[in-house]
């Protein structure tokens, strides 16, 4: 059994609220036995019940936030120490949950931090790879009229069967004509009648006319169709191109391609039918049956032999594939933008690095603009860091920014791997 | 999921102003009732606590240990509200304290001059008697009854453990208790309700 003066203790924890189960219990136990420790107990709510009443009518009412974050003073620019920039950089990793919103923008040029490095994927390029051979790939499949002109200018020839392709090369087919490739990667081409591409390498073609159906290998680099209309840009996937007078219809089958025009660029998911034209934006987008759309492909088939060629020939010779692509997100949490910084490591090789181009969406992956880096600024020695500005009026009312880096493919070989974007921004 | 208090002091560290309120809503309340307890009188509550809070803002590079920001936001505010005191000497001393600023309210008004009156008197001797108490109970007392914090958002910002707040507010309760006693209450159970927060 307590003791009265036990129970005494507890007495303003009990009132409080601030004891714990078997301590109530006990307590109510003995006063409801105890005639001189209900007395304290009455005795002790009265003075805690005045006091409360006494100061109630002088509690803080108002929200103090709103008045204390409109005024907000700059923050002492005094150095952090060392342990505290550990900490502040320790806790940025192993933070673990959600931002708040935010409505102000912070003092000038204060650099937001890189949340996640959601997706990267770097892998050096080949040091020693093959110079342009002259073959990067293989006709694997022939039918009807089909005609090949070469970046020489030599006038068309036909085309045979397990024979090699080499970039500049452009193919043309008849009426009721059909032809397969194959391009190190491995990457397949099928491609309808009427249909005219140009394979610029083994990453890039052109399909200027007609129709073609292409299997992107799933661990290749970036892989770019051009069109006239616009572009079809993937990883590993596979789709339908088909270029008609003033559009460009591209249907995804499997996997994710991304298709931009000059004004719009946009992420399309298997099923997903996008419609390109130029100046239009956003882009029209349907969801289709792709199989049905893509069915016309199944007729297709390579030839054995020329399978067992491209695998001796051409498919060894391509050095191991390595995608680009490097994705982050930056927190800016609604102040403006108006402009990204992206700083990179010092490449090994630079006068062989590419361009790149840069793809700006917002948290629900919604385009918000796109920018092209190109190669020169990657091959200034001792360059570390390039702005790309927001074009027209800088971002606002956008939490999150989901960044996009792809390699152009056009020109040099050797990777930049970018180890920090941020966003700037003035007072608004 | 409440982020920590250290995580949020970071985040402002790391330029991310709007976390700020985030630590202003969590402390509003105990920085309010501390300059409550130092200029409530001079009815400055309210404005030393915002300037306690950029105060706060400024130096949040100089808080050695963010998980303790609580405790060190305290000393801001003491700090603050000394300063206000010190600035203001001169026009206080010439100046009646009292009353205190408050907005008459509805129940005021039924009371008539008279209610006003008494609750004014009982202020007062509450006011004492708090004064009376030993000067480490003071401020876990206006927190509590000011505020209604629970002890362990009080442990939190006076830098005490739950433990010893629990101590202090109990032997606190049983000196304002006796100190109290004789102050009118009506007889059986007092019903009081937890302010909003």
């Amino acid at each position: 059994m307590a003791t009265c003066r036990q129970i005494e203790s507890l007495t303003q924890g009990y009132i409080d609220g601030e004891v714990s189960d078997s301590e109530r219990l006990i307590l109510e136990e003995h006063v409801s036995g105890c005639r001189v420790c209900d007395r304290v107990l009455k005795r002790h709510k009265q003075s805690t019940a005045l006091l409360y009443e006494t100061f109630e009518a002088y509690r803080l009412i108002q929200d103090l936030s709103a008045p204390v974050m409109a005024h907000l003073p700059e923050m002492d620019r005094a150095p952090l120490t060392a342990r505290t920039v550990r900490e502040v950089n320790w806790r940025a990793k192993h933070e673990t949950v959600g931002m708040s919103r935010l409505l102000r923008l912070l003092p000038a040029l204060a650099p937001v931090l890189i949340v996640g490095l959601a997706l990267a994927i770097f892998y050096s390029w080949p040091q020693n790879g093959h110079a342009p051979t002259e073959s990067i790939g293989m006709v694997m499949f022939c039918q009807g009229e089909v005609s090949r002109s070469s970046e020489a200018g030599l006038d068309p020839q036909g085309v045979d069967l397990s024979s090699p392709v080499a970039a500049g090369d452009r193919f043309e087919t008849g009426n009721e004509a059909a032809m397969m490739l194959s391009l190190a990667g491995p990457t397949a081409i099928k491609v309808a009648a009427n249909t005219r591409v140009k394979i610029h390498n083994e990453r890039r073609i052109s399909v200027e006319r007609g129709r073609a159906w292409l299997h992107v290998g799933k661990d290749v680099r970036l892989f770019r169709v051009n069109t006239a209309m616009g572009d079809a840009v993937v990883f590993g996937t596979t789709f339908d191109v088909r270029v008609e007078q003033g559009m460009t219809v591209v249907t995804v089958a499997d996997g994710c391609v991304q298709v931009e025009t000059d004004v719009a660029f946009r992420e399309l998911n298997a099923g997903e039918q996008a419609t390109l034209r130029i100046g239009k934006r956003p882009l029209d987008v349907l969801a289709v049956d792709a199989l049905a759309e893509l069915a016309w492909a199944e007729a297709i088939v390579p030839d054995g032999n020329a399978q067992l060629a491209f695998a001796d020939t051409v498919a060894p010779k391509s050095p191991a594939p390595m995608a680009a692509e490097q994705f982050f997100v930056v927190q800016t949490n609604g102040r403006a933008v108006q402009s990204l910084t992206f700083e990179w490591k010092p490449a090994g090789d630079v006068a062989n690095t590419g361009g790149y181009y840069v793809y700006v969406y917002d948290d629900q992956m919604s385009q918000l603009f796109s920018d092209h880096v190109r190669a020169e600024v990657f091959q200034i020695p001792d360059r570390r860091s390039v702005d790309v500005v927001v074009p027209g009026d800088p971002l606002r009312d956008v939490r999150v920014l989901h960044i996009k880096v792809v390699p152009d493919g056009d020109a040099g070989e050797s990777e930049t791997v970018f180890t920090k974007v941020s966003a700037w921004g003035i007072y608004p | 999921m409440q982020l920590k208090d250290g995580d949020v002091v970071c985040r402002c560290l790391q330029g991310d102003a709007e976390a700020f309120r985030t630590l202003v809503q969590r402390y509003q309340a105990a920085v309010y009732a501390t300059a409550f307890y130092y200029v409530g009188r001079y009815g400055a509550s309210e404005d030393v606590a915002q300037e306690a809070f950029w105060a706060a803002y400024r130096s949040l590079p100089h808080l050695r240990e963010p998980d303790r920001f609580g405790a060190w936001l305290r000393e801001i505010t003491c700090r603050t509200a000394a300063n206000w005191l010190r600035r203001q000497g001169r026009r206080l001393a010439s100046e009646t304290p009292l009353p205190h600023r408050r907005t008459v309210s509805i129940e005021d008004a039924r009371q008539g001059p008279r209610g006003r009156a008494q609750g004014r008197e009982r202020f007062e001797r509450v006011q004492q008697a708090i004064d009376s108490l030993p000067e480490r109970y003071r401020l876990p007392v206006v927190l509590r009854y000011l505020q209604e914090l629970s002890y362990e958002e009080i442990s939190r910002f006076t830098g005490e453990s739950r433990d010893e707040i629990r101590g202090i507010l109990h032997r606190a309760g049983r000196q304002l208790r006796d100190l109290l006693a004789d102050i009118d209450q009506s007889e059986g159970e007092i019903q009081w309700p937890r302010a909003d927060r």
